[in-house]
């Protein structure tokens, strides 16, 4: 898998104290990776600071998987 | 960074006359005492029935009891409130005839919702740069309680009623910094309120209107928060060319205990120079940062040298830190 989904997984592990194996794309932040709603935006300030880019106010709500939060990353970086 | 010898020389405070613990929220709303703790640090607040301007007028005569100076003596009242039911006269004549001020001195409301105290503070401070003013009161106000839907459970069990007031007067020894204050575009609404206002202008059609309450969206704010006060701090640092080590105190406005803890440990700030009293006022608005000021006053927190950064943020969305030295 891509060098951001590891390094999105670290932050995961980090903030969120989850295994790193019990992390898939499709895992539902809160639901799977028991987050609570702030948790969520915890990760994406530091997802934020960790790859220099910033997930649109208007999509903030949208973010609901690890995939989602990859998704942007990736296409931040293009 | 043009700073001005001005002192805090009193300190003053008043909530509500009734406390209201997440236990009695649990009665009316779908909440627990253990879900409101953990996603904001709150485990009491308090409401009053009492007018925003009685609530405010209390704190004021405490902070001049503490200054140690007649009301008689002041120069300048400024109010900053976002909730208050006085619109005119505005909160601050009708808190100046409940305590039968005779001085005739400009009293005047601002609203910037939760940053309010660090404006009204940088108001009054370039007031008294002029030379006109010697001793200037400025308050932070709110009686949420009537703005919010206690039917909603995502934002009733935030907020709190209360009052700070913190007098200041010229001095040579005492600094407060020009304010470093921001405001940006609202985009999604996060925090949205607005007066219910029944019109019957005869030259429009007007329907009728409903009742409407406070609105947050909240992680869209927590987010938000958590950006702009890292902004307010080194902004203001660098503007003074001071360290972060040297700043004994960031007192920031007392929104949610998660949004201070972010980031203290996001920016490797020592827990203990955040000051907290959330947990038994809840989010007090414009009068957070002045109650947790009279509140570390109370504690013997602000000896002489003390160094504060203000730092407030909220509705605008607005966020903005002042600097304070305690002679």
């Amino acid at each position: 898998m891509s060098a951001i989904f590891e390094k999105v997984k670290e932050i995961l592990v980090d903030q969120l104290g989850v295994e790193i194996a019990d992390i898939k794309m499709e895992s539902n932040i809160q639901e799977d990776l028991g987050a609570d709603s702030i948790a969520v935006m915890e990760v994406v300030v530091e997802i934020e600071t960790e790859f220099g880019m910033e997930v649109p106010e208007e999509e903030l709500l949208q973010i609901k998987t690890v995939g989602d939060i990859v998704t942007r990353v990736e296409n931040s970086q293009k | 960074m043009k700073q001005q010898g001005i002192e805090i020389i009193g300190f003053g405070k008043n909530v509500g006359e009734k406390v209201v613990t997440n236990a009695m929220l649990e009665k009316i709303v779908d909440t627990n005492d253990e879900w409101i703790v953990q996603r904001t640090g709150i485990k009491e607040r308090t409401v009053t029935n009492q007018s925003t301007a009685k609530l405010a007028s209390i704190a004021l005569e405490n902070a001049c009891k503490n200054a140690n100076i007649s009301l008689e003596k002041l120069d300048l009242l400024v109010v900053s409130t976002t909730s208050s039911e006085h619109i005119m006269p505005p909160t601050s004549g009708v808190i100046l005839k409940e305590l039968g001020v005779q001085k005739q001195i400009p009293a005047f409301d601002i609203n910037v919702a939760c940053s309010g105290f660090v404006f009204a503070l940088d108001i009054a401070r370039s007031s008294m740069m002029d030379g006109s003013y010697e001793y200037v009161a400025v308050i932070g106000v709110e009686k949420y309680s009537q703005y919010i839907d206690w039917t909603d459970r995502q934002t009733c069990i935030l907020f709190g009623d209360g009052a700070g007031c913190v007098i200041l007067q010229k001095s040579k020894v005492g600094k407060i910094s020009e304010a470093y204050l921001k405001n940006k575009l609202d985009i999604n609404s996060s925090l949205h309120l607005e007066a219910t206002i029944q019109s019957n202008c005869p030259f429009f059609e007007q329907p009728k209107v409903e009742q409407t309450y406070m609105k947050m969206t909240g992680q869209e704010v927590f987010k938000f928060a958590v950006t702009v006060i890292p902004d307010a701090m080194s902004k203001l640092l660098e503007q003074l060319d001071i360290t972060v080590d040297t700043i004994d105190y960031f007192v920031l406005h007392q929104a949610n205990s998660r949004i201070l803890d972010f980031v203290a440990k996001k920016y490797k700030v020592p827990q203990e120079k955040f000051f907290m009293n959330l947990d038994i006022y809840g989010n007090t608005g414009a009068a957070s940062i002045p109650l947790a000021l009279a509140d570390m006053e109370e504690r013997n927190l602000l000896k002489s040298g003390t160094k504060l950064i203000l730092v407030g943020f909220g509705g605008g969305l607005s966020w903005g830190s002042i600097y304070i030295e305690i002679p």
